[in-house]
């Protein structure tokens, strides 16, 4: 058994995007369960249809509890958290997915969120890497001056560049691209038109990446609701069908320096599983959604999952491919580049099942299946999310 | 935390070992992936000596 078309996302819900120092008006709290219930009247259920909730740990939002207080939530079936920072959203589907197929659970609603900017969350303003997913790092990395995500993901950027040759320019595309897309979205942050001279001219931050090769912070939540195939069919709206689904993890997951290949990332570990169950190859995709927070990985995604092959991501990124229009358009939203970052990738599962249900306004794709999805976090979890209709 | 610029390298030792270190003597824009260099002990970077890392001799011209 599988679980290609065992569950499908029903509804999604998404707060306002913001970036403001009076704040985003809501507690982390507040605005998980506003895009909880937004996911659940997109779902054309009732609250109390929820039986199963996988909370993100970001920021101060609910564990279970909270959720099944303030929603008035009947019965809980299922409850997890993952760590897998910004790979969780996408890794949830697989876990919400393996709940419903084997009937723990009907509807399982999968949520993140946080005041990512305006908040104590806000990565930025963090002394250090906290908790115990970074303890080698921490330990042996970081008294190196290698202290927060930038920095690792520099070095990977940095190798592939020694490698293969890629350039700053050819990173600099993919902000390029996905502005563009953001200025067709009205709920992206960024709002303003990019040229790759404004990438260029942007100050380093950490070489070789400048100021416009880091992502957003950002407020904000987001959800989707994954539902069992049965509970799926007669849902108000299209459901985004769940082909194939994997998480992958890198070799030594709290440490980079002492990973035989930097390069080989969670994404690329988990993509041939995805690929496989969806009986669909890379070059079939129609469109895919990459977790962005630095437009080195979008590069580095395209190679691990097959869409380009090794040191290829560069050129064919700097070709104008990832445009909507191109060969494999990416991040018709904009990604955490210029839509939004706080979610753990849901925006990203959002913007992908828009797409499958036509309801993607100015950035709508006329063929958007299949369409993949991935989440990207702590230096290297993985995960790959196949959809369609 | 080391003055600005510093540069965070992945060294590889002979045996295999990686580690994270910096490399230091060298101005951070003649760093180079693949370039040789060897150990130096930084008793100027806090509490415990940290093991750091100069291009070798022949490498640095």
């Amino acid at each position: 058994m599988t679980l290609y078309r065992k569950a499908a996302i029903t509804g999604i819900g998404e707060t306002e995007y913001s970036r403001s120092k009076d704040g985003s008006g809501l507690s982390d709290q507040a605005m998980q369960l506003q895009a909880v219930e937004r996911a659940i009247t997109d779902a054309g259920l009732q609250r109390g249809d929820i039986d199963g909730i996988i909370p993100s740990p970001h920021g101060r939002g609910f564990t279970y509890e909270g959720f099944s207080e303030n929603l008035g939530l009947r019965e809980v079936n299922y409850s997890t958290t993952l760590h897998f920072g910004g790979a969780n959203g996408v890794a949830a589907m697989q876990t919400a997915a393996m709940a419903v197929a084997t009937g723990v659970a009907r509807h399982v609603v999968v949520v993140a969120g946080r005041n990512g900017y305006s908040g104590s969350a806000k990565i930025s303003a963090r002394p250090g890497l906290p908790g115990a997913n970074f303890e080698n790092m921490r330990e042996f990395e970081s008294p190196f001056g290698a202290s927060v995500p930038m920095h690792f993901y520099a070095l990977m950027a940095r190798r592939h560049m020694a490698l293969y040759g890629s350039t700053s320019r050819q990173f600099g595309m993919v902000a390029v691209c996905e502005r563009e897309h953001a200025l067709l979205n009205s709920s992206a942050l960024m709002k303003k038109p990019m040229t790759i001279e404004d990438h260029q001219n942007s100050p380093w931050i950490a070489e070789p990446f400048r100021l416009f090769d880091c992502c957003l912070e950002s407020d904000g939540a987001a959800a989707y609701i994954v539902s069992a195939a049965d509970a799926a069919r007669d849902r108000p709206k299209k459901p985004a069908w769940i082909l194939g689904i994997a998480e992958g993890h890198p070799e030594s997951p709290t440490s980079v320096a002492t990973r035989a290949d930097m390069l080989r990332s969670g994404v690329a570990i988990a993509a041939p599983r995805a690929f496989r169950m969806a009986g669909v190859a890379p070059g079939d995709l129609r469109a895919a959604m990459l977790y962005d927070p630095f437009t080195f990985l979008v590069i580095a995604q395209l190679e691990g999952l097959g869409c380009c092959r090794p040191g290829e991501g560069g050129p064919f990124v700097e070709a104008g491919e990832i445009r909507r229009g191109g060969r494999l358009p990416v991040n018709t939203h904009g990604g955490l580049l210029s839509q939004s970052h706080s979610t753990a990738a849901i925006n990203h599962v959002c913007e992908a099942v828009r797409q499958l249900r036509g309801e993607a306004g100015a950035a709508q794709l006329g063929q958007p299946a299949p369409i993949l999805v991935t989440g990207n976090g702590d230096f290297g979890d993985g995960a790959v999310a196949i959809l369609g209709d | 935390m080391p003055d600005l610029p510093y540069v965070v390298a992945v060294v590889e030792l002979e045996e295999g070992v990686r580690l994270m270190s910096n490399v230091i003597g060298v101005d951070h824009g003649d760093v180079r992936v693949g370039m040789p260099v060897h150990l130096t002990w930084d008793d100027a970077s806090g509490p415990y000596p940290l093991p750091k890392f100069t291009p070798l001799k022949s490498d640095s011209k």
